[in-house]
């Protein structure tokens, strides 16, 4: 150390003549300028020489107070241990140390961190003569690291103990980050997971296209939030992945990794899909509710209806008792007077008792009429081929066609399904419009009776269940009786159907028959219809619903069940 | 059958004026011998006393409708092969239809009723019974 000192007198004697201060007051000027600590040591780790940072640290007042000293007079006995060991090792080795970070504690309690840089000191002839060192404070800077570090691990807690699964990515889409969802997700470990992609876990087409939504991503800077996805996990279990992805960028905006979320929803799933079918089986509740209401209010209007016919029809049938009775017995008394007609009766005789007969047969038909109106009473139904029932009624009143010299012509199509009626009711209605129609040609024309099997609906093309094909379409049978007569007047086709309404001359109708006819075919939940044609007459539509399976019905019952009405 | 000429027919309706036009024009149509009761449970002791070779029976009837009327005929033995003809102004087409026939047998005829219609009824069941007795 000595020699050293006579070292610096003397190069600050050499300046001397250039007027510097000398070397050792410029040493000392910038030892004490200086905000590092630094010290010279003898070899027994004494102080030979400090600069103020080291004085105003031990709160002294002149480095002659620190001179002499060593580390144990000044730090806890651990540090100065510590230093005093590395100190003596490094003038036996001769080596350096360079930048240990020490934690210093004071005994006033002050603990700071330093970084030590320490090295033996030798005379000019190369003997060690002690040691000397520079500590530099770095508290603050171990502050910002510890500050950094507990941010670090309250962030991997976070993400670590979060059940989405959280991930980052490096630009060719390797893993460099996952939590611990994902890690168990995937069955790797954290080391194991890094550097991997989603070719390894993955089926290569999702991967494949993760990777390029994730090119995509880094290209444009685009985010994927909350996208749904159905990938398989390890087990092969098919699992719903609401996933979200989002570009990370550097300071400079350069994106350069990607962060994700991913969430299991698969029990979510499954519950939407129960609140679905849930919501869809409430919804076919109220539908069936609906229908059912609706059922019920036509079978009351139906009871109602029934109840006025049956109330009605017991009116009408004593009526037609009462009126029948005296009817009766004019007409037996018409017959006697004809048969007892004498030889000085006036000659205009026969005429009055003719038209007394016709009197009574109106009336009669009039009753019968009423009483059919009003009591269509049960059906006694059973399934029929209306082109056969078409046929016996052109039979039974072809003595009325010829009478008005009309041609008929049947269109009846083949292979008709049966349909479920009363057949002599149903031929009562044919007949009545089939004598209507003669009645409407009066010298000539052309009848012309047509059926034919009509869908209301197309079936609809997604027939997913039997109660949709149920609900849907509707097989009817169209009967339609075509005259080429004299059509009813365009203020009064309105008004054919209602009772005692006639355009026939009086005398030749009830005005009940089309009443009749109408009330018989909505009995049987048929429709009838009548317009002008442009082509002149009318055109007489009845419809009739097939039910069930009507081609299924064997064809033997139908036929036996005519055979005993016959 | 016994060996009367004319044939005995007994008519029993509550409507005496339609007893009485019915007897008078069959008189005149026929050579027949005819009783008439408007009464319904005059029937059978009138069927015991005047024994009809056929009865002409009105159906709906205050006191006894027909059907309880030629059930009481049934039941005794020396009327109940007498052959009834309902009359009827029950307008039920089932039973309407002319000539048709009803359970157990018994003719229908729809009033009213014409006097040729009744004559060949009469005539039928008359003519039948004979073959059947």
């Amino acid at each position: 150390m000595h020699g050293r000192s006579d070292q610096v007198a003397s190069a600050a004697e050499d300046r001397v003549d250039s007027g510097l201060p000398s070397d050792r007051h410029l040493l000392q000027t910038l030892l004490d300028h200086l905000p590092d600590r630094i010290y010279f040591k003898d070899t027994q780790s004494r102080f030979t020489l400090v600069n103020r940072a080291i004085v105003e640290l031990f709160a002294l007042q002149e480095p002659s107070q620190v001179i002499g000293k060593t580390d144990f007079d000044f730090f806890m006995p651990e540090h100065a241990g510590e230093a005093f060991a590395d100190e003596q090792s490094l003038m036996l080795t001769g080596g350096v140390l360079v930048g240990k970070v020490e934690r210093e504690v004071l005994p006033d309690g002050r603990r700071y961190w330093v970084s030590t840089t320490k090295a033996p000191l030798t005379d000019s002839n190369g003997t060690v003569v002690g040691t000397f060192g520079i500590s530099r404070d770095i508290s603050s800077l171990k502050l910002v690291e510890e500050a950094l570090e507990k941010e670090r691990n309250l962030l991997q807690g976070l993400i670590n103990s979060l059940p989405d699964q959280i991930y980052v990515k490096d630009q060719d889409s390797r893993f460099i980050l996952a939590n611990t969802a994902l890690r168990m997700f995937f069955g790797v470990s954290d080391e194991q997971i890094v550097g991997k992609t989603d070719q390894d876990f993955f089926p290569s087409d999702a991967a494949g296209s993760f990777l390029a939504e994730e090119r995509e991503m880094l290209r444009t800077g685009r985010c994927i939030v909350n996208r749904e996805a159905r990938v398989v996990d390890r087990g092969g279990r098919e699992i719903w992945i609401l996933s979200t992805k989002v570009p990370l960028r550097q300071d400079s905006g350069a994106i350069i990794w990607i962060g994700g979320a991913n969430r299991d929803i698969s029990d979510l799933k499954v519950g939407q899909a129960n609140l679905r079918q849930r919501e869809q089986d409430l919804l076919n509740a109220i539908g069936d509710l609906r229908r059912a209401q609706d059922l019920t209010r036509a079978v009351q209007v139906e009871l109602a209806e029934a109840e006025r016919f049956k109330s009605t029809g017991r009116l009408a049938a004593g009526v037609a008792h009462e009126v029948k009775n005296p009817l009766a017995i004019i007409a037996l008394g018409i017959e006697w007077m004809g048969l007892k007609a004498a030889a000085d009766w006036p000659s205009e005789a026969p005429t009055v008792l003719k038209t007394m007969q016709d009197a009574v047969d109106r009336a009669n038909a009039v009753v019968r009429g009423l009483v059919d109106f009003a009591a269509p009473a049960e059906l006694n139904r059973s399934p029929e081929d209306l082109n056969e029932l078409v046929r016996r009624s052109l039979l039974l009143a072809r003595h009325e066609l010829v009478r008005h010299h009309a041609v008929c012509h049947e269109e009846l199509a083949e292979d008709l399904p049966r349909i479920s009626v009363d057949a002599r009711k149903i031929e009562q209605v044919f007949v009545n419009l089939i004598v209507n129609a003669a009645q409407a040609m009066p010298t000539h024309g052309t009848l012309t009776v047509r059926t034919r099997l009509r869908t209301t609906l197309e079936p609809a093309a997604d027939r997913c269940s039997p109660d949709v094909t149920r609900a849907g379409p509707e097989n009817l049978v169209l009967v339609e009786f075509q005259d080429t007569g004299t059509g009813i007047a365009e203020e009064k086709i309105g008004k054919v159907f209602d009772p005692f309404f006639t355009t026939k001359p009086v005398g030749q109708g009830s005005g009940l028959g089309l009443t009749v006819s109408k009330a018989i075919v909505e009995l049987h939940g048929g429709t009838i219809g009548i317009l002008n044609r442009s082509e002149g007459g009318c055109l007489v539509t009845l419809t009739f619903r097939v039910e069930g399976d009507p081609y299924g019905q064997p064809s033997e019952q139908a036929d036996s069940d005519r055979r005993r009405r016959t | 059958m016994d060996n009367r000429v004319n044939k005995r027919i007994l008519i029993v309706d509550d409507e005496p004026d339609f007893v009485f036009m019915t007897a008078l024009t069959l008189q005149h149509a026929g050579p027949y011998e005819i009783r008439g009761e408007d009464v319904a449970s005059h029937a059978l002791p009138a069927a015991l006393e005047f024994k009809p070779d056929v009865i002409l029976l009105d159906v709906m009837m205050p006191d006894f409708d027909g059907g309880d009327v030629a059930a009481q005929l049934k039941a005794h033995p020396d009327t109940h092969a007498v052959p009834i003809v309902f009359l009827t102004a029950l307008v039920d087409r089932d039973e309407a239809l002319p000539g048709s026939i009803a359970a157990g047998g018994h003719r229908f005829l729809p009033k009213p009723v014409s006097v040729a219609e009744l004559v060949q009824c009469i005539e039928e069941v008359t003519a039948a019974g004979a073959i059947a007795g």
